[in-house]
This record gives C-alpha cells, sequence and structure tokens, in this order.
C-alpha cells in the first residue's frame, strides 16, 4: 500500500511524518510558554479558538533546543477525533493522537512524497539513541535520507517527560 | 384542556426519538437472530412500553393496541418463551413502521388501519390460526400451546367501593406471574385532569414519569364513563385511569404520587389470578371478528372491534363466566354471537358521550407541528463554542483595522456593525445551548428524601423551587453529587426524629425546601431545614478531638467559622455513623467539587430552628470572571472567586508590613499575618535569574492579591495587576497535567494563551505550612502591639479622603463613610427653588454645597464643568456634598483641633499633609441642609439623671466624634480603645450603656460582646455595635452575639435616637423584672417568661401612651 509522507526540515535533516495525521503548518506564532514545565514543552498557543501545545522535537530527539522560534513553522498534528474514519478504513494503523492537538516546531515544510513500506528501511545504527526509539524508518531519496518518525512512540514520550 | 396539545406534541416527539432509536436495535436483532444481546430487548421493550404508557392518556387506542402487541411480543422473547425469526423481526419492522405513520399524522391515527400490523404480529404468537395447515412435529406444538398460556391475558378488577361498578384491566398472565412473584402490589389510581395535576403546576407526563419510576405501569386511560354532557367536558374535569405495580406500600402512595388516598385502590392479585384462571384471552376476542369480517369494512371493523376491546371487557367476561373449556373454536363462535348484540348497544350509550371529549382533541391535533430536534454531542457543541469565541476575536481584529478605513468607505461601518452584532448574538445562542434547567437533577431527590426517611423513620416533605433555573450543562453534572449528598445530610442530621419534633412544638413533619434562582449574576442552589441546626460548640470540641484545629483555635472562633468545619477533610458530626452518611468523607468533597465549579459554599444554621446551605454557582462553567496578572513578563488568570483583596505596599512601607521569617514572607494585613507567596518564586520566572527576589531593596510599590485557599488566606506577590476579564475556561491539555499550579487555560481577548492560576496548587508548592504560621502568629501578635503602641502613640492610622470645592481651602472626610463618588457634569444639576437635585441610580439626589453652610470661600461654577459629587454610606435619605476635585487618600494619624476653627457642620480641623484641612461633619450639614427630613429629631431628652456611657472605639477620630455627639445630648462619656480597657472599666464602675465598635485591634468587639455577656453582672447591660460595615455584616449575626443595638458610625441622629431607645428599654424591663421578682419568688421558668412578656407589652404601651 502507498502512503503519502509530508516531509520537512529540521536542523541538519530531512524528516516526515504520515500526510494523513498532519492537520496543518502554521506561522505566525505567539506561544505562551509554560513556567517551571520540561524543556521540550514549548508553550501553548492558540488555534482558532483551540489550545495547541507546542512541542520543541528538537529536545524530543535529543538534540539542542530550537533557536529560531520566530522563523519556525509549526507542524499541527490531527487528534482521535480527526483520524478516527482513517482508522477505520485502515489507511493509518493504530495511531493514538489523543484529544489534545499537538503541535511540532520545525524549520521548514519540504516535499510530499509517496513511498511504498517497503521503501521504509530500518534506522541505521548510528543514529542517537534518543532519536532512533522516535523512528519508524528511514526511506533512502537519492543520497538524502529521510527521517520518518513514530508519532505514537514521540506523544508517549512526550507524555512521559511531562509527567517527571 | 390546557396543555392538552403542548403535551400531544411532547409525546409525538418523544415517540418518534424513541421509534427511531428502535430502528438500528431491531437491525441489530436481525443480524445476530440467534443469539440476541437481552439489551436490545430490554431496550426495545423500553421504548415500546413507554409509548404504550403514554398513548393511553390521549385516547390514541390505535397505537395503544398496536404498541401493546408489539410489547408483548417482547416480553415473551425476553422470557425465551418464542424464538426471534426472521418473520418475526419482519413483523416487528412492520408494526413499528405502522406507529411512525400513526406518529406522523396523530390526528388521523384512529383512521388508521393497523389491523395487517396486528394479524402479522398475533400470528407469530399464535401459529396456530395461521399455520394450523402446516405439518408440525410434535415438539412444536407442545411449544405452540405453552406461547398460548403464557400470553394469556388476565382481567383484574379493583376491589370497589361499594356502590361502583369495579373497573378492570388487562395484564398479561406473564406480567402478573412476574409482580406476583417479586411482591409487588397492584392498585388502580383515578386521576383528574385539573385538581390533581394542571392546578397543582404538573403535566400528565409528570405523572406517568413519577408512576414508571415507582413501578410498572400497566395500562392508563382516559375514563370516559363519568363525563356525563358537555358541562363536564368544559370543567376540564377528565379522569385518567392508571392500574399499576409497585413495590411501595398502600399509606406511602398517595404523597409519592400526590393523590388523594381514596382514589388509589389496591387489587389483590392472588385472588383475580385465581378466579380468572380459566377465562379467555383478550387477544382472541380481539382477532376474531376481525377475521370474520369481509374486507372491504375492514377499516369500520377493527375500530368497533378496538372499542368493544376496551370498553365492554364486562359483558365478555361476565358472558364467558361459565365457559370452562380454552379451546379457542368455543370461544370464537361464543364471540361471534355476542359482538352482534352487543355492539349497537354501546354505539348508543357510549360513543355519544365519549365524542366530544376526544374527538375534538384529536381534530386539534391535526395541525399540531412538532418541532423537529438533531441531537448534537457535546463535543461538536464545545467546538462551536469556541469558533464562536473565535468568531468574537476576528471581529476585534476587523473593528480596529477598519476603523480608519470607516469615514471614507461609505456602508463598511454598517457591514461592520452588523457583524458585530451578529456575532454577538451567535455566541448568546450557542452558550444558550448549553444551558439545562435544574428540574434534571430536583428530579430525583423526592425519592431519594423519601426513601432515606423511610429507611430512617422520620417524616420529612421535599420542596423544590425554581426548577425551570438553568444553568450550564456541566454544572448540572457535577451538581448532582454534592446536592444528593446535602440533601442526604439533611434528612440524616437536619430533620429530627417525629416525637421528638412533637416535643419541641414543631410539626412531625420535617420541611426540607430546595431552592434555586438567579441573584447578581450567580445562582444560589439553596438546601433549607427546619431541623435542628447545628450545634457550633459540638462542632468546635468535635473538631479539637479530632485535631482539626486546636483548643485556642476554637475559642478565638466566631459561630460561623466553627460551623465552617464541617466542611474540613476528616470531619463528622453524627453521633453515630449511619449507612445515610457520615463515614467523614462528604462534606469536604461537597466543598471541593463546588469549589472546582467556581462556586461558593455557604451555611447559616440555627440551633433548634434550622439550617441553610447555599451553594452559589457561576451560569456556565466555561466563562468564569478572572483578573488578569503579570509576572516575569507574562500574563496569568487569577479566577475571581479565589481572590480576597489586592494589597499595594508601598517601597517604604514594605520592611514594615513584610517580614522574612525562616526564609518565607509573611504580610501584615491589618491584625492579620498572611503567608507571602513570591508568584515568580513558585513558578521559577525569575528572568534576572536571581534565587528570591529581593522584596527589600525593591523601589517599585509591591503588589499583592490576597487569595483565599480553603479556610486559610494567602498574599501572592505578582507584577502587575491589570484587569479583570470574562474568559473561557479550557481544560488544560493532558502534556500539562502534572502542572499543579494551573487549572486550565484560556485564549485572551488579543488572542494569546494565557494559564489560569490554580490557588491550592500553588499553596501546595509553596509548602506553606498553615499551623507553623499560627505559632508565629501568636508570637507576633504581641510584637505588633509593641510597634503600633511606640509608632503611634497609642493612636491609631485614619483613611482620610482629601479634596478641594475649587477654592483655596482643603478638606478631608473619613474614608469609611463614603460610598462613591461621582463625576457629574454641572449642568445635570437640577433645580427646585432653593434645593439642588440630582437624578441618580433612578432617584432623586439632594445636593450640598458646601459654602451654603461651612464658613469658607464660595467658588465660581461653570455649568459645563465636571463636578464631584460624593454619596455617603447608609443614608435614610439620598443625599450627595457637591466637590471640586479629589485630590486623594491619605493614611495619617488625625489630630482633630475642634476650637481654633469652629462652625455648625465643621467636627474642626486638623493639619495634613502640611496644611489646613477641615474636616465637615457630614451629617450635621445634611441636618441644616434639609432640616425638614430630621425635623422630628432627637428631642427626646432624658427623663432622669445623667446617664453614662461607655464608648469602645480604637480610632481616635471617630471617638472624639462620638464623645461629643453623647455629651451635647446631655451624656456623661468614659472612654475606652479596646476591648480590654472596656471591660477593666465595667468591672471598676457602674455604666448604664456601651457603645461598642466591632473592627478593633487586641480584642474585637465580637470578643468584647462575648466577656461582657458571659459575665452574668453585665448579661442585659445595653451594649450597641457601631460600624462602618453595616452594610457587610447581618445585623441579625450581632443581635444573635448579644448587642442590644446596631448602628453605623458618624449618623449622629440616628445613633442618639437608637441609643435613647436602647436605655429607655432597658430601663422599663429593669422595673418589669424588679415586679417580676417581687410576684414570684419560686418562680418557674416558663411561668414567669409569659408574666414577663406580658408586662413587657404593657410597658411598651404605656411608653406609646405617654
Amino acid at each position: 500500500m502507498s502512503r503519502q509522507i509530508a516531509t520537512f526540515i529540521l536542523g541538519n535533516s530531512r524528516l516526515g511524518i504520515d500526510i494523513l495525521l498532519i492537520k496543518e503548518v502554521y506561522r505566525h506564532m505567539s506561544i505562551t510558554p509554560i513556567p517551571d514545565s520540561p524543556a521540550h514543552l514549548k508553550g501553548l498557543m492558540n488555534l482558532r479558538g483551540r489550545v495547541v501545545t507546542v512541542i520543541d522535537l528538537n529536545i524530543c530527539l535529543g538534540r539542542a533546543a530550537s533557536e529560531n522560534v520566530a522563523t519556525s513553522r509549526l507542524l499541527v498534528l490531527k487528534t482521535d477525533d480527526d483520524i478516527e474514519k482513517y482508522k477505520k478504513s485502515g489507511m493509518v494503523g493504530n495511531i493514538s493522537l489523543g484529544k489534545d492537538i499537538v503541535g511540532l516546531l520545525i524549520d521548514q515544510m519540504d516535499d510530499v512524497i509517496t513511498i511504498e513500506n517497503s521503501d521504509i528501511f530500518p534506522a541505521p545504527p548510528n543514529l542517537e539513541e534518543a532519536e532512533e526509539a522516535l523512528i519508524e524508518g528511514v526511506i533512502k531519496k537519492g543520497k538524502q535520507l529521510i527521517i520518518i518518525l513514530d508519532v505514537n512512540a514521540m506523544l508517549e514520550k512526550i507524555m512521559l517527560d511531562a509527567c517527571m | 384542556m390546557m396543555d392538552q396539545d403542548e403535551l400531544i406534541k411532547v409525546f409525538v416527539e418523544e415517540s418518534i426519538q424513541h421509534l427511531e432509536s428502535i430502528e438500528p436495535d431491531l437491525l441489530e436483532m436481525e443480524k445476530s437472530i440467534d443469539n440476541i444481546d437481552s439489551q436490545i430487548i430490554n431496550g426495545i421493550f423500553r421504548a415500546v412500553h413507554s409509548i404504550k404508557g403514554a398513548s393511553g392518556f390521549f385516547g390514541l387506542k390505535n397505537i395503544g393496541n398496536l404498541s401493546h402487541v408489539i410489547e408483548n411480543l417482547l416480553s415473551m422473547l425476553r422470557e425465551g418463551n418464542i424464538k426471534a425469526s426472521p418473520e418475526f423481526i419482519d413483523a416487528l419492522f412492520s408494526g413499528i413502521d405502522a406507529l411512525k405513520s400513526m406518529f406522523d399524522d396523530i390526528g388521523n391515527s384512529e383512521n388508521f388501519n393497523i389491523k395487517p400490523e396486528i394479524e402479522r404480529l398475533t400470528a407469530i404468537i399464535h401459529p396456530s390460526n395461521k399455520l394450523s395447515n402446516t405439518v408440525t412435529t410434535q415438539n412444536n406444538n407442545d411449544f405452540v400451546a405453552e406461547q398460548v398460556k403464557e400470553e394469556k391475558i388476565i382481567t383484574i378488577k379493583e376491589k370497589s367501593p361499594t356502590g361502583q361498578e369495579p373497573r378492570k384491566f388487562d395484564v398479561a398472565k406473564n406480567e402478573l406471574d412476574k409482580f406476583v412473584r417479586n411482591r409487588l402490589c397492584l392498585y388502580t389510581i383515578t386521576v383528574y385532569l385539573k385538581k390533581d395535576l394542571t392546578e397543582k403546576g404538573k403535566t400528565p407526563l409528570d405523572l406517568i414519569n413519577s408512576i414508571v419510576s415507582n413501578g410498572d405501569l400497566i395500562e392508563s386511560r382516559l375514563d370516559i364513563d363519568m363525563i356525563q354532557g358537555l358541562a363536564d367536558c368544559l370543567d376540564n374535569e377528565i379522569k385518567f385511569v392508571f392500574a399499576f405495580a409497585t413495590f411501595l406500600e398502600e399509606e406511602s402512595l398517595p404523597t409519592v404520587l400526590g393523590i388523594p388516598k381514596e382514589r388509589i385502590i389496591p387489587i389483590d392479585i392472588q385472588i383475580q389470578i385465581h378466579a380468572q384462571e380459566h377465562h379467555l384471552e383478550k387477544a382472541e376476542i380481539k382477532m376474531e371478528p376481525e377475521l370474520k369480517t369481509p374486507p372491504k369494512n375492514i377499516t369500520d371493523k377493527v375500530n368497533k372491534a378496538d372499542k368493544i376491546y376496551t370498553e365492554s371487557q364486562l359483558p365478555i367476561i361476565n358472558k364467558h363466566q361459565s365457559i370452562t373449556s380454552t379451546k379457542p373454536e368455543l370461544k370464537i363462535t361464543n364471540e361471534q354471537q355476542f359482538i352482534p348484540s352487543k355492539e349497537p348497544e354501546f354505539r348508543i350509550t357510549k360513543q355519544p358521550q365519549s365524542t366530544p371529549t376526544i374527538e375534538p382533541e384529536l381534530k386539534i391535533t391535526n395541525t399540531i407541528q412538532t418541532e423537529e430536534k438533531i441531537k448534537v454531542g457535546v463535543n461538536f457543541l464545545n467546538d462551536l463554542v469556541n469558533l464562536a469565541g473565535e468568531m468574537v476575536l476576528g471581529r476585534n481584529q476587523l473593528n480596529q483595522i477598519a476603523m480608519p478605513l470607516i469615514k471614507d468607505t461609505p456602508g463598511l461601518n454598517f457591514a461592520i456593525q452588523h457583524i458585530s452584532r451578529i456575532t454577538t448574538e451567535m455566541q448568546e445562542k450557542i452558550m444558550q445551548m448549553r444551558m439545562q434547567p435544574v428540574s434534571i437533577i430536583f428530579g430525583k431527590f423526592q425519592r431519594i428524601v423519601r426513601d432515606l426517611a423511610k429507611q430512617l423513620d422520620k417524616e420529612i416533605r421535599l420542596v423544590t423551587h425554581g426548577e425551570d433555573v438553568e444553568l450550564d450543562k456541566s454544572i448540572i453534572e457535577a451538581l448532582s453529587d454534592p446536592l444528593t449528598h446535602l440533601i442526604r445530610n439533611s434528612v440524616d442530621h437536619g430533620i429530627e426524629e417525629p416525637d421528638y419534633r412533637e416535643k419541641s412544638g414543631k410539626p412531625r413533619q420535617g420541611t426540607i425546601q430546595l431552592k434555586a434562582y438567579h441573584q447578581a449574576g450567580h445562582v444560589y442552589i439553596d438546601i433549607i431545614d427546619d431541623g435542628g441546626g447545628i450545634n457550633c460548640k459540638l462542632v468546635g470540641e468535635k473538631a479539637v478531638e479530632k485535631e482539626i484545629i486546636t483548643k485556642e483555635q476554637m475559642n478565638e472562633m466566631g459561630d460561623k467559622e466553627l460551623m465552617m468545619l464541617i466542611f474540613k477533610p476528616g470531619f463528622s458530626t453524627a453521633k453515630q455513623i449511619s449507612a445515610v452518611s457520615g463515614r467523614g468523607v462528604g462534606m469536604d468533597v461537597v466543598m471541593t467539587n463546588i469549589k472546582q465549579l467556581g462556586g461558593t459554599v455557604d451555611i447559616n444554621s440555627t440551633l433548634y430552628e434550622g439550617t441553610t446551605i447555599s451553594l452559589v454557582l457561576p451560569l456556565t462553567l466555561a466563562i468564569v470572571s478572572g483578573l488578569v496578572i503579570q509576572s516575569g513578563g507574562q500574563c496569568f488568570i487569577l479566577p475571581e472567586a479565589n481572590i480576597d483583596e489586592l494589597v499595594l505596599i508601598d517601597p517604604d512601607e514594605i520592611k514594615d508590613r513584610i517580614e522574612l521569617v525562616q526564609k518565607s514572607l509573611i504580610l501584615r494585613l491589618r491584625n492579620m499575618l498572611l503567608p507571602l507567596i513570591s508568584l515568580k518564586d513558585v513558578l521559577n520566572i525569575n528572568e534576572s535569574g536571581r534565587e528570591k527576589i529581593d522584596i527589600y531593596g525593591s523601589t517599585e510599590p509591591a503588589r499583592i492579591v490576597v487569595i483565599k485557599h480553603g479556610m486559610s488566606q494567602f498574599g501572592l506577590l505578582v507584577d502587575a495587576v491589570e484587569n479583570i476579564e470574562e474568559i473561557v475556561v479550557k481544560p488544560l491539555p493532558r502534556y500539562l497535567k502534572s502542572q499543579k499550579c494551573f487549572s486550565g487555560a484560556s485564549i485572551m481577548g488579543n488572542g494569546s494563551v494565557s494559564l489560569i492560576l490554580d490557588a491550592a496548587g500553588i499553596f501546595e508548592k509553596a509548602k506553606l505550612h498553615h499551623i507553623d504560621l499560627e505559632k508565629y502568629r501568636k508570637k507576633a501578635k504581641a510584637d505588633i502591639k509593641h510597634k503600633t503602641d511606640t509608632k503611634h502613640d497609642g493612636k491609631d492610622l485614619q483613611t482620610l479622603l482629601l479634596f478641594n470645592n475649587n477654592t483655596p481651602e482643603k478638606f478631608a472626610l473619613p474614608l469609611e463613610l463614603i460610598s462613591r463618588i461621582e463625576r457629574i457634569k454641572a449642568s445635570t444639576i437640577e433645580k427646585i427653588k432653593d434645593q439642588q437635585y440630582l437624578q441618580y441610580q433612578g432617584s432623586k439626589l439632594r445636593l450640598v454645597f458646601l459654602e451654603d453652610y461651612l464658613p469658607i470661600t464660595r467658588p465660581e461654577r461653570l455649568p459645563d464643568e465636571t463636578i464631584g459629587v460624593i454619596i455617603p454610606k447608609q443614608m435614610k435619605y439620598p443625599m450627595g456634598i457637591i466637590i471640586h476635585n479629589v485630590e486623594g487618600t491619605i493614611n495619617a494619624v488625625v489630630d482633630i483641633d475642634t476650637k481654633s476653627i469652629a462652625a455648625p457642620g465643621l467636627f474642626g480641623s486638623a493639619i495634613l499633609e502640611n496644611r489646613i484641612t477641615l474636616l465637615p461633619d457630614m451629617y450635621l450639614l445634611f441636618e441644616l441642609a434639609a432640616p425638614e427630613w430630621y425635623r422630628n429629631k432627637s428631642n427626646l431628652k432624658l427623663n432622669s439623671d445623667l446617664k453614662k456611657i461607655l464608648i469602645v472605639e480604637d480610632t481616635p477620630f471617630f471617638r472624639m466624634v462620638e464623645r461629643d455627639y453623647l455629651i451635647s445630648a446631655g451624656y456623661d462619656v468614659i472612654e475606652a480603645e479596646n476591648g480590654k480597657q472596656a471591660l477593666d472599666i465595667l468591672y471598676g464602675q457602674k455604666v448604664d450603656g456601651v457603645i461598642l465598635d466591632i473592627i478593633m485591634p487586641e480584642m474585637d468587639g465580637w470578643q468584647t460582646i462575648r466577656a461582657i455577656r458571659s459575665d452574668i453582672r453585665f448579661k442585659d447591660l445595653p451594649v450597641m455595635a457601631v460600624t462602618s460595615l453595616a452594610e457587610d455584616i447581618d445585623p441579625q449575626k450581632g443581635f444573635k452575639a448579644g448587642f442590644t443595638q446596631w448602628e453605623a458610625k458618624l449618623n449622629k441622629e440616628r445613633l442618639l435616637d437608637k441609643l435613647y431607645k436602647m436605655l429607655e428599654n432597658n430601663r422599663l424591663d429593669n422595673s418589669m423584672n424588679n415586679r417580676l421578682d417581687s410576684i414570684s419568688d419560686s418562680d418557674s421558668d416558663s411561668c414567669s417568661a409569659n408574666q414577663k412578656n406580658e408586662l413587657a407589652h404593657e410597658g411598651k404601651y404605656k411608653k406609646e401612651v405617654a
């Protein structure tokens, strides 16, 4: 079965998330920081009357915190309600996005690519440990590697870290 | 028939909903035909049952009959007596479809041909009728036989009062067996529409609901036998008859249903079953004529047959009394013989009379339009709420951008206003969608109270008011548990045993009132009982015993504070822990729950008289009023419900008011010591990166929000206090659940997200130990005394309002006396002869110009000038003082000089801020300005010797003023600065009366009065409370505490008047007591009290004559 992956740039790497899980890409953010919270919780944002939790993806992946938030984009994920119909028709696997909207800070959007599941390779061993846990696999696109994020694992990690 | 149209509408709407819910269930049944979930059958059964139940009410026989047959089938299926087959499901479908078509055109439902459906359905119950020719195995035959037996309909008879024909009802045999098994009792109930329902504000549906919630409704019908002519119809006395089975006993029914006892008639099931064991089955009676009727007449016949079945039950039974055989064939023949002869008779005698009642109703219903409804999920609704909020934001942005363009763009202004209006309206409507009436939860309490009272052998009546008050859905849901607890508590602890009540002169039956009403933008729910009240002393002792408070704390607590202890965790006053309430959990949970809703709980109780618990709730949970504060460059919201007051401390006062004790800050507020938490510290948002903020080095004033948290208070140090906003509360995302300091988030007017602070979480995180603070408080008290003594030379600070009159003179008035200051245009003042008035809050405010009465310079006033009006607190007549400008307020020790500048209407002068300032005597000014209002003022001269009055007042200014008042009226005055001094004086010399200030350091008015009254010598001493807070404190509380009178400070005329009356009453009482003492030497208490009362009356009378 072929899937569409939305790819984006974060630091030096190109990452991807199944396009069915993405609600929208947002700019002009006004983020309210959350005092005394884990570093990966960048803050809260108003998205047309709903509160979005903004996550610093860099920190989740064990990298240095995002610096230039002003020029960043926000990759807003869908919620369980939004993907219910995809789940029913089997278009996405067993993914739980929760009821709260999450936005991931990224540097820039890139192409949407169409892939087959068989195009995905296991993550190469040279990745960071923190990163490895959140990755579904990689795709080779010419010379470039596109890292496919495991959204489930990532949200779980966010939850876990937030409760520490 | 007042509500009938409305009711039918509701019935139709509900029924259609029911039918629609049945359909998917039927489909589900069909899918799993071999293993049907009993839940599904039950669901369908219930839906059909309620349709049947209500249809009898409206005389909708076709619907009633069809649903009855369906119900029977389902009940047999449920009991396992028949198996579901595809034909069965089909028949059900066709039945449900027929019901639906009838509901779609309810007015014509009686003309609808339901015969095919009934035939099809009964064919399943009686396959023999149709399938007699098909080859069936022996097993099958047995099965069929069993079915027939089970489906047998039994007609039950009520035990009728003499002279009346017993009425009959049909019950399926299996149903009846079930009643017997469950030991249910059967009753028939006669209900008059007008007398029992409409006049009591109930609808028939209410009654049906209460019947269904208490038992099984067997049959309901409109009793038309009673109607003898048109007059009866006009009278609206429509009679309904219900048969129903319930576990309730005969004696409790009248109260539960609100129907007089004589109209509830029990039926003895055992006899009924026995007597009718061999009688015939209703279904067959009904079916046979239909089957034999030639097709062309079918509809007509069905109608006739139906009527026979419902109305001629009695003759049929009689007819068949002799028949012992149960063979269908035999019966059928009998039926046929019977019908032609009976039918015409019924037509003539019954039909014409019933026509006027039923026909008009149904004609009206022809035109009834039911409002279509759709169900919408709450999530969907919440999204709408969000979007509406966003739309408001968008509109605001649009407004800002468009504002400069409006001038040059024709039509833009109109369009923007249009959008603006629609947006507002839309938001309101969407918020309304979430509102639900409290009747949803009030309804269940009747039952709870009834059951509990029975269990506890008490007699209790629950009265509810304001069921139509609406609250947000989420609040309604969250209210259910706390309210249930409070009601149970009232039943269990509040209302006493009937015998005890009788002894104490109360009606045996206790009353609990449940009241909902709107007040000041909030919804109040009061739970009022006339029970034993709360014994504050016991509560206090219990709290000490449970180590919730210390003994010292208890002694310092007022009644109210003691009462509030019942909301502390781990508290239960019940002497014995009962199953009903009181396991030490409960009231604290109630408090927490209500707090979480943004509400408050208040309790008022009078021993032996009863208790009132008031819940104050916001209208909607979604919107709360919050204070926007700033700390560390970030905005936060504090729910207004948590805030007690805002305090601003000037930089140079900080070191006096804030202390550092063991690394934690303590705020000195009046005579309280409060823990002070820096919001920046607790949230770790010190932008400068310092470990702790250095409050003492600050050049900025300290801004402190005093927050209530449970029973205690604390100060929260913030950077800036902005404004109060109505905010929409949004739950925190799950990723933030571990953040204890926040309770939610909200989107602000500018579109950014702000976090809502949680008082409890902050308090906890700052790890404040309340008890430790208590210790400190004690130590510090002495310290405070020392400090204030040395600092102000024993005199207290006085807050004064400084103002001018557009002349060089400066004036000051005590801020305590002032309600508010209005800015007005001089041209709005209206002149009537010499008097000047201002329209103010719907009344005419009489204006006083200082220059008219005081020896001061006359100012120039221009008509378009803006001037100020000082409006004082607590005036009998609306009056105001005209000023020019407010210059500010000052906290100072006022040294009044009454000699240098003296004039009527002037207290005197003082030097404030290095200027000579005049202190007008506001009340005297009013007297001078409006002598006609004060004409009958205190010409009450003291009739006897000089009375000695003790003034207890901490503020020298007030002390002086009061002293002047009293001396001018001819009293002898002694002064005390606080309660302790006052007591010393009282012990030392004879005093005729006391004027006592409430708010004082050292020993306040409450403590002083308690001390005074606890001494037997002073139990009758007249004591008047004077306060500037009269409007904030309930005078009732004051009287209870032992005060004889209650008056506002500085209202000379009233003060003297009340003082005079107080002393005079006391004198009369004393002389009365003296007489009484001489009458009864060895008096019994009650006797002397009576006499005393009589004499007191006599005394009053004499006084009036004099």
